[in-house]
């Protein structure tokens, strides 16, 4: 609660709730005006599904007049070359958008692309029975995941204009037919994967709203397989383990400081998160997902 | 081109003419296909017995990421639906619908909430009112505009 003491002295009028509002802080007054205004999201709309990078420092302006801790880490991130910032529309989807985004992005900047792309494409290929188990439609969820496939299977031939550069993977996931269709695929693997592995995952499926247990059905009917529905931990979890693949989470909130080594929190998913596995790099701020990256020059 | 939209509501449309669910006729629009006639005949048991309800389904170019509308054509004395063919369904809220769920498993949903209205989240609380306190009247009711309506 201390935290609130920074900028909650002598503030009459109502202040600007957005992504960067740290949640915690929230008064009821607050909230029931955000729950009212959960129809009326449109100015997100207008945004891209996912942008082309913007420097850290766009992000930090944002904060200049806010917390001091939420500044430290920002400044951490820069002076450890994380000054990119890939922005994700803010409609819900926004961790599956950033995953794809990421995830493509990993493979091109892979030392072996082809490679990289046939051990993705093989892993992918391991959910399709966890889906066909879980009872969903075959045709429909090969439908959703072709667009993924497909992208993937570019970097194999190395010509594919889709695939060949950060520029051409951002304007295709800016398609939203493919960024849906992505997101949809995304979305019943998590599901699946939590179905089918229900004991470890119902400790922690509770209600975003009333914070109340669901059982895993409710769950991923509720949570997981609608759009528009954020992901938490346990989808994050879920996806990270179900696609083998380590996902490291920023988290830009008002936690407290780390140690000098590592200012920011990161919270890490999947297996294996060590430099060497390449782990994909979200930037989370209360509600929201980004990529945050750093910048990868062109291989010469 | 053909889209996901269109290649989805292609495929669903020919399997459920191919093997339509039981009460359940679905023809497509003659000029446009991402709008359907549907006619589901009322379930046995039921004051709706025998009679023909006409409903419409309007698929958006966001179809199946957002869903259809789906609205009685039919007058229909129901707690779920109102005077203008609204129907209060979960699954096809915005925010509960999923993409992966078909149209045959929504029109299967509409048949069993015809069969079994759901008084507890009505969209006519007068009718909900009178289905749970005063079943007999909502029966002779309903049949009325069954007969009235629905032949």
């Amino acid at each position: 609660m201390s935290a609130q003491k920074n900028e909650g002295e002598g503030q009459p009028q109502p202040r600007v709730i957005d992504e960067n509002t740290d949640l915690s802080t929230l008064t009821d007054q607050e909230i029931m005006k955000l729950m009212e205004g959960m129809d009326h999201q449109d100015s997100q709309m207008d945004k891209p599904l996912i942008s082309t990078p913007v420097p850290l420092s766009v992000i930090r302006q944002e904060y200049e007049k806010g917390s001091t801790q939420i500044l430290k880490k920002l400044d951490w991130l820069a002076e450890n070359g994380w000054d990119q910032i890939w922005r994700a529309r803010g409609d819900g989807d926004c961790f599956y958008r950033s995953f794809t985004l990421a995830y493509l992005l990993r493979i091109l900047h892979s030392s072996n692309s082809q490679l990289e792309a046939n051990l993705s494409f093989e892993n992918i290929q391991k959910s399709l029975p966890l889906m066909e188990q879980c009872g969903f439609d075959k045709d429909l969820y090969e439908e959703f995941l072709d667009p993924l496939l497909s992208l993937i299977r570019g970097f194999d031939n190395g010509d594919d204009e889709k695939t060949s550069n950060e520029y051409g993977i951002v304007q295709t996931l800016q398609n939203p037919e493919t960024s849906n269709c992505i997101v949809v695929a995304l979305r019943l693997i998590t599901s699946s994967y939590i179905r089918l592995h229900s004991e470890t995952f119902s400790p922690f499926l509770l209600s975003p709203i009333t914070f109340l247990p669901l059982s895993t059905d409710e769950f991923c009917r509720s949570e997981v397989e609608p759009c528009g529905k954020e992901a938490d931990h346990a989808q994050i979890m879920a996806l990270s383990e179900s696609l083998n693949i380590g996902i490291k989470i920023a988290y830009l909130d008002r936690s407290d400081i780390g140690d000098e080594t590592n200012v920011i929190n990161w919270v890490d998913f999947g297996k294996d998160t060590t430099e060497n596995a390449k782990p994909l790099t979200l930037l989370y701020r209360p509600g929201h997902y980004d990529v945050v990256t750093k910048d990868v020059l062109p291989q010469i | 081109m053909a889209s996901t939209s269109t290649r989805r509501i292609q495929k669903e449309l020919g399997d459920l003419m191919n093997s339509p669910p039981e009460g359940i006729q679905v023809t497509p629009d003659e000029d446009n296909f991402q709008i359907w006639k549907i006619i589901i005949t009322g379930p046995p048991n039921t004051p709706y017995h025998k009679g023909k309800f006409q409903l419409s389904a309007d698929f958006s170019k966001d179809y199946p990421f957002k869903p259809p509308v789906l609205i009685f054509k039919t007058k229909m004395y129901h707690p779920n639906i109102d005077s203008d063919g609204n129907l209060c369904i979960g699954l096809l809220k915005t925010e509960n619908w999923k993409p992966a769920t078909k149209m045959s498993g929504v029109l299967q949903a509409i048949y069993n909430l015809i069969e079994t209205p759901n008084p507890d989240d009505p969209l006519v609380s007068s009718i909900a009112e009178q289905y749970t306190t005063d079943r007999k009247g909502f029966d002779k009711r309903a049949a009325e505009y069954t007969s009235k309506y629905a032949h």
